[in-house]
Parts: structure tokens; C-alpha cells; sequence
């Protein structure tokens, strides 16, 4: 049975949208593009695209996304193309395809937390930000380790302009399949020094974690040795599992090469 | 529940199920280019226009659609027939069920070529188009078609 939905509203204010997700059997919808492989049924589908919060702007030291950007709203945006070389250009364009990107929004591609997620590992490796309408401002990382905030609306995401390089690596079966494993890896680019490194590795298959042992070997000195450390490293203070595509030794062997691969591309 | 669709440039008031995703009721509506392959969001056979983008219909409820512009291939009848005369001409086409959204793919392929947000190479090309799976051509010809009639060496 298809994804069946009893009552659909277009509210025209975040206010009106949150007393209408509190209602029994009320979700939101985002783009719809993954919600639509559930076989379950919505009684009442709140849709956001009135309520205010799709664009994308500047403030102060930030980027910010509105929730209900889509993925090619964001790809194509003067200010993503430019913060990083273009990084966040660049890792949109490995989601599927320009049809599913003008579609799927940036809070539907968040709030989920999905394990095989490239967006997420490619944001937890920058220093970003989400926003929900009631539970406020927090760390991506510690909305993705929190509990599933529940009946609560995500309006935006925040991506701090630290003058960062990054470089985003991932392996699948075939381009056209998720990511089997997925490693993110930046640094604080000063006049050549880099320093403040980010590891983030995802679809382990669990979601995008942090891996601060690898960042801290990093901080200390990034030559072939300490990357080969960090790489081991990571590998053991993550955990890697097994499910239908990949046994978690073969993901944890991919990823150390991985994020070897990814350090290597951002020291140059 | 009501919504009113402007389809091809004629605002339309259609009667759809809130579960109802825009294929379904294009289709019911008449418009048959728009094509269910996988119905997963993975093969772009049922592409459409939204607003001037391209968009997955299979994945994309009709009542969000509600005040939008949509366009299918019957709305580009003039660019169709010469993408048709395009890939027929090169032998890129068999059963021709994945034409139709390859079509309205290529045609806002142009348009991004022409604002400057898709470079004219053939890498960029190639990842515009990954989404719009074809069972019978191998894309060997559907490749040489568009490259050619893109003017892209
Ligand atoms: C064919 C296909 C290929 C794909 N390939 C990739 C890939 O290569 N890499 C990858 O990372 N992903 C991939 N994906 C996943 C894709 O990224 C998701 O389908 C998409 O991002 C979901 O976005 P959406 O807006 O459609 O979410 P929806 O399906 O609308 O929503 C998902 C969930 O988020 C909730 N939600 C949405 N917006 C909000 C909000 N503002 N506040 C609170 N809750 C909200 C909804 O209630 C729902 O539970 C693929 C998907 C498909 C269908
Ligand atoms: S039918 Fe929509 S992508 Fe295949
Ligand atoms: S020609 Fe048959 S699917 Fe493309």
C-alpha cells in the first residue's frame, strides 16, 4: 500500500503550521520524494511552501537555508557556489538526479537523519547549525546525536563562513545506488596552515558522527604519518556495521582510505 | 479535494485525491507523454516542467502543484519534433518510452546552457542528464544525438 494521506493544508504562517503538527497523525511535508516510499498513512499533510522559510541569505558570519530551499535552490546559490570552493556545489550534484534536486528540500534531507546521507557528512564536516521552530538553535552534531525532535518544524541551516577547504569522498556500487560508506574532511585554511580540522564520517551505515581522535592527531601535524594515524584512528573509535550492501570491516577498511584520500586533497 | 493546475498555459480546475501524485493525474487529465516507468523517483520518465524546472511527477504530490505551471511534452509540440527528428537521426531511439522525458530534459537542459548555469561540455551535459534512465539505447546514441545537436564537440 502507498504512502496514503487523508487531509492536506497549505498554511500561510509557521505559527498556524506548528498547532497544525500538533494534531494526532499530522506530518510535514517536505518535497515528498522520500516520504513517498512509506506505506503509511498521513492523516493530515502539512505542506510549507506558503509559510516563509525558502529562501536563502547572509547574516553576519552565515549562511543561512531556509528548510523548504530545494537541494537545487541551494546547489545554485551565488553564496554556496562561492563558500569553499564551490564543496557544497559540488557534493548536491552526486544527490540523484536535477529532477529529484529541484523537488527534495534541504529540512527533508535533515530531519530524518538518514544513515546513507551525503548531505549530512558533507554539513557535519563545516561548522553548521540547524533551527526548529520550537526547540530553537543547536550544533547539526548534536541534532544528529539528540533523540528525533518530534512535532517540531525545522526552518533553517546554518553554515558558519569559516574559511574553510574541504573535500568530500564517498563509494558506492554504482553511481547509481547511496553511498555504502561516505567520509567529509575539512580544515582552516590560514595563509597555508591548516588547523580546526573536521572529520566527519557517514553511512557507516549508521548517520555522519564525528571521529575527534582523527581531528585531534590532524590539529597536532598533517604529515604521511599522522594521516595514516588519523585514518587508523578513525577507525577504531567509529562504529561500522553490516547490512545487505557492505559487511562493516569492508566499510571501515574503505573509509581510513577514504579519509587518507580526503586530507591529502585539502592540504594540496 | 480542488486544485487549479496552469497545464501547457491553460489554468485547469482538477479534482485529485490528497494522496494523488501529479503522473497519476496528469496522465488521467489526458497528458500520456508523461510516463510512469519506476514510480521511485529513479528513471525520469516522468518528467515535467514546475514552474520553468524540471521535476520527478511520480514523486510529487499533485495538491503541492496547487496555483503552479506545469509543462509536459505536448506543451513544447515545436522543440519535440525536433529533438524526435534529432534522435531518430542518429538511431537513438527504440521503444521510445523514456523519449518524452528526455525531451523536456534536453529543453531545460537549453535553457540552463543559455543562463549560464550548465557549462556546454560534455561532463556537464552527462550529469544534467543522469537522472533519465533509457532500457534499450545504451546512451551511446542518445549521447552522440544531443552532443550534436548542442553543438558540442
Ligand atoms: C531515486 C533517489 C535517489 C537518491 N539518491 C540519494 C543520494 O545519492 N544521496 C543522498 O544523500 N540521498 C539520496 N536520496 C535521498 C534524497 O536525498 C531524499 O529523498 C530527499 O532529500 C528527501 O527530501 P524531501 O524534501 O523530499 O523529504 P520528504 O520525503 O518530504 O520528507 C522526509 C521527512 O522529513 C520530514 N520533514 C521534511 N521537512 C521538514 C521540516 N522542515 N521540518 C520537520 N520535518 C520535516 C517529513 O515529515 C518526512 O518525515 C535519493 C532519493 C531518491 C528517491
Ligand atoms: S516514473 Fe518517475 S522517476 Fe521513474
Ligand atoms: S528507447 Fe526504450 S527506454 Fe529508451
Amino acid at each position: 500500500m502507498p504512502l496514503k494521506i487523508l487531509n492536506y493544508v497549505r498554511p500561510s504562517s509557521l505559527e498556524q503550521a506548528y498547532d497544525l503538527l500538533q494534531e494526532d497523525g499530522a506530518e510535514i511535508l517536505g518535497g515528498t520524494t522520500y516520504a513517498r516510499l512509506s506505506n503509511r498513512t498521513i492523516k493530515l499533510a502539512i505542506d510549507l511552501q506558503n509559510v516563509g522559510i525558502g529562501s536563502i541569505y547572509e547574516i553576519g558570519d552565515y549562511i543561512v537555508v531556509g528548510a523548504m530551499a530545494t537541494l537545487a535552490n541551494m546547489q545554485f546559490h551565488d553564496l554556496i557556489m562561492e563558500y569553499a570552493d564551490g564543496y557544497l556545489y559540488d557534493v548536491i550534484s552526486y544527490i540523484w538526479s536535477v529532477q529529484l534536486r529541484n523537488v527534495a528540500t534541504v529540512g527533508g534531507t535533515i530531519v530524518p537523519k538518514w544513515g546513507f546521507s551525503d548531505f549530512i557528512t558533507a554539513l557535519l564536516a563545516l561548522d553548521t547549525e540547524v533551527e526548529f521552530y520550537k526547540a530553537g538553535r543547536m550544533n547539526l552534531e548534536d541534532y544528529l546525536k539528540g533523540m528525533m525532535i518530534k512535532k517540531d518544524i525545522m526552518t533553517a541551516l546554518y553554515i558558519k563562513k569559516t574559511p574553510r577547504k574541504a573535500s568530500f569522498k564517498f563509494m558506492r556500487n554504482s553511481e547509481y545506488d547511496f553511498s555504502i560508506v561516505n567520509v567529509a574532511v575539512s580544515a582552516v585554511n590560514q595563509e597555508g596552515k591548516f588547523t580546526n580540522w573536521r572529520v566527519a564520517v557517514g553511512a557507516r551505515p549508521g548517520v555522519a558522527a564525528l571521529s575527534y581522535k582523527a581531528m585531534e592527531i590532524l590539529n597536532n601535524s598533517v604529515d604521511y604519518e599522522s594521516i595514516e594515524k588519523a585514518a587508523k584512528e578513525m577507525k577504531n573509535e567509529l562504529k561500522f556495521s553490516s547490512d545487505f550492501r557492505w559487511s562493516g570491516e569492508y566499510r571501515k577498511e574503505v573509509a581510513g582510505t577514504l579519509l587518507q584520500r580526503a586530507v591529502k586533497e585539502v592540504i594540496g | 479535494m480542488k486544485i487549479n493546475l496552469k497545464i501547457n498555459g491553460v489554468w485547469k480546475e482538477v479534482e485529485i485525491d490528497p494522496s494523488d501524485y501529479l503522473l497519476d493525474v496528469l496522465r488521467r487529465e489526458g497528458y500520456l507523454s508523461v510516463k510512469k516507468g519506476c514510480d521511485t523517483g529513479t528513471c525520469g520518465a516522468c518528467t515535467v516542467l514546475r514552474d520553468g524546472y524540471p521535476i520527478l511527477s511520480c514523486a510529487t504530490l499533485a495538491a503541492t502543484c496547487d496555483g503552479h505551471e506545469i509543462t509536459t511534452a505536448e506543451g513544447i509540440a515545436d522543440e519535440m519534433e525536433d529533438y524526435a527528428k534529432m534522435l531518430a537521426g542518429e538511431g537513438a531511439e527504440q521503444c521510445g518510452f523514456c523519449s518524452p522525458g528526455l525531451m523536456v530534459m534536453l529543453y531545460a537542459l537549453k535553457k540552463e546552457i543559455e543562463n549560464g548555469k550548465v557549462k556546454k561540455t560534455k561532463e556537464d551535459i552527462r550529469r544534467y542528464l543522469i537522472g533519465n534512465l533509457c532500457r534499450c539505447t545504451g546512451y551511446a546514441g542518445q549521447e552522440r544525438a544531443i552532443f550534436r545537436y548542442l553543438g558540442v564537440e
